[in-house]
């Protein structure tokens, strides 16, 4: 793993960010980044700059946002708000990721031009929530990483028991057709036939 | 005379959807220079939110479609090639996913049989799952307009384009809390489901599923509802569950607001017997499951996990663990689970 030398080396280049991007890094590996990103402001302006080019893909409206002053807004509130560190979601990713792994990248577009919900991705959803902070906000960030080991015991956790709900999900389809929507739908769900 | 019983209701319903135009127009195997007509001929006759039910209803089974599926839920999307022929008595589906995995889906559904397989070419399996046609309940295709309607508030939209075909949306918003609302956009001419959205309380879209493309009541060759997988020598497994009274074992489940116990039965779960029951209010589904003296782990914490549209939540009553699945909002799933209660047997 690439990303793994970052430790030791300290040596963090763009294909790095745009892995803890795609979220392909596990925690492990996106502390180490994000650690190298608080500390250097040109990995910061490269990140800065993958986030927007990200944004324009996905939504004029969001590349708009790039504008001076934005991200210092948005650091600004995201210091008043502490609670946005909490993990509360992994479930969901960890569910997803079982099921459909080489999807991600076609995901993470979905999710902005469908699905009015941020997704955080399975392996640094404290990472997602911190991306705007390191520049400004050092000590907020490093209480993240912190927070994001103790994340990681709960994500595996989490993992295995996403998995777990593997056979209800496919039992419960076989007597419901799984979805008010089409028929079809329920087939084109994921983990189906994975029995 | 399957065929003529079939026959028969197929127009009965379409006279009173549409009117006799509509049924001209489905008959005739050159009927897209009438649609024109027809679409005229039907803004003098308006459907009401129930009539576009039962269209959509009629036209999943017996209307020849064929088309490509795009599915996203839970930040996912997929999409997949479906192909549908009604050959007069029986529904043949045919389904082939595009992205990820390769994978064939193949449905028979008659009036006594509701078939799916599923080929798995990796592993050279084929899994079977045969349903009973009241077990098909509650799939848009077979709940009745009223059953949706009492837990539902159905309202007409406007017409849009979909999959470049003219479409009216159907919005139903639930009574109450338990569930979800929906966003339904059906062909104009047939009533065919083009499109369909589920939206949480945030009015979030967090499933849908839609045609970007289809071509309907045209004439299909049964070739095309065929695999070119070869199959010799898959395996087939086969899925089994026998009916089962939870009373009786001492269980409690009490049946939600606005919802129907459609199901209860046993089946084979993590190499024991588990019970399940199924609730459904013609939209929504919910499967409550009972693993007496189940060896799983409890669950991590008590929050309710979410997939797209799909809440799970787990809990141990007793010696069992509980868990709750449906297509329902997290609250639904968690109200659900700890309502469930062990009496002991009878």
């Amino acid at each position: 793993m690439a990303a793994r030398h970052i430790a030791t080396d300290g040596k963090v280049d763009t294909e790095h960010l745009s892995s803890l991007i795609d979220g392909e890094l596990d925690p492990h590996e996106a502390a180490a980044v994000l650690d190298a990103l608080c500390r250097d402001a040109e990995l910061q302006r490269r990140w800065s700059d993958l986030q927007l080019v990200g944004d324009a893909l996905r939504s004029t409206e969001v590349a708009a946002c790039h504008v001076d002053g934005f991200c210092d807004r948005v650091r600004k509130s995201l210091a008043d708000e502490p609670t946005v560190l909490a993990p509360r979601q992994l479930a969901r990713p960890a569910w997803r990721r079982y099921s459909w792994p080489g999807l991600a990248v076609a995901a993470s577009v979905a999710a902005i031009a469908f699905v009015a919900v941020p997704l955080m991705r399975s392996p640094a959803p404290d990472a997602m929530a911190q991306k705007q902070i390191p520049a400004a906000a050092p000590v907020v960030a490093s209480t993240a990483v912190l927070a994001s080991s103790q994340a990681e015991a709960k994500a595996a956790a989490a993992i295995a028991n996403a998995r777990a709900l593997d056979p209800y999900f496919a039992a419960h389809r076989e007597l419901t057709g799984g979805s008010p929507l089409p028929r079809a739908a329920a087939y084109l769900r994921p983990g189906v036939g994975e029995r | 005379m399957v065929f003529g019983g079939l026959k028969r209701e197929g127009l009965h319903s379409l006279r009173t959807s549409r009117g006799w135009i509509g049924a001209l127009v489905l008959a005739g195997s050159a009927w897209m220079p009438l649609q024109g007509f027809a679409q005229e001929a039907r803004r003098e006759v308006p459907r009401s939110e129930a009539q576009w039910i039962q269209a959509a209803r009629t036209a999943a089974l017996r209307v020849n479609y064929t088309g490509t599926i795009i599915y996203q839920a839970g930040g996912e999307m997929t999409s997949s090639r479906i192909t549908h022929m009604f050959d007069g008595s029986k529904s043949l589906e045919r389904i082939q996913t595009l992205d990820g995995k390769p994978r064939e889906y193949l449905r028979k559904r008659s009036d006594s049989d509701d078939e799916v397989q599923c080929l798995i070419p990796e592993s050279k399996k084929i899994v079977v799952e045969k349903r009973s046609v009241e077990d098909s309940f509650p799939a848009l295709s077979s709940a009745s307009p009223d059953e949706i309607l009492q837990r539902y508030e159905a309202k007409l939209g406007p017409v849009e384009r979909v999959a470049g075909l003219e479409a009216q949306a159907l919005a139903l918003e639930p009574r109450d809390n338990l569930r979800y609302a929906y966003r339904l956009w059906l062909d104009r001419a047939t009533g065919l489901l083009l499109r369909a959205q589920t939206l949480n309380e945030r009015r979030e879209v967090i499933e849908q599923i839609s045609f970007s493309d289809v071509r309907i009541g045209e004439r299909i060759d049964r070739s095309a509802l065929k695999s070119p997988w070869s199959t010799d020598g898959w395996s087939v497994v086969r899925s089994e569950y026998r009916k089962a009274d939870l009373a009786k074992q001492g269980w409690i489940v009490p049946t939600p607001d606005g919802f129907r116990r459609t199901k209860e039965v046993v089946r084979r779960m993590h190499s024991a017997d588990a019970m399940q029951v199924v609730f459904a209010d013609g939209l929504a589904t919910i499967s409550v499951f009972i693993e007496p003296g189940s060896a799983i782990a409890d669950p991590p914490d008590d929050s309710v996990r979410i997939h797209g549209p799909t809440s799970a939540f787990s809990r141990r009553v007793s010696e069992a663990l509980v868990t709750v699945i449906g297509e329902v909002p997290p609250g639904t799933v968690r109200a659900v689970a700890q309502s469930v209660e062990f009496r002991g047997p009878r």
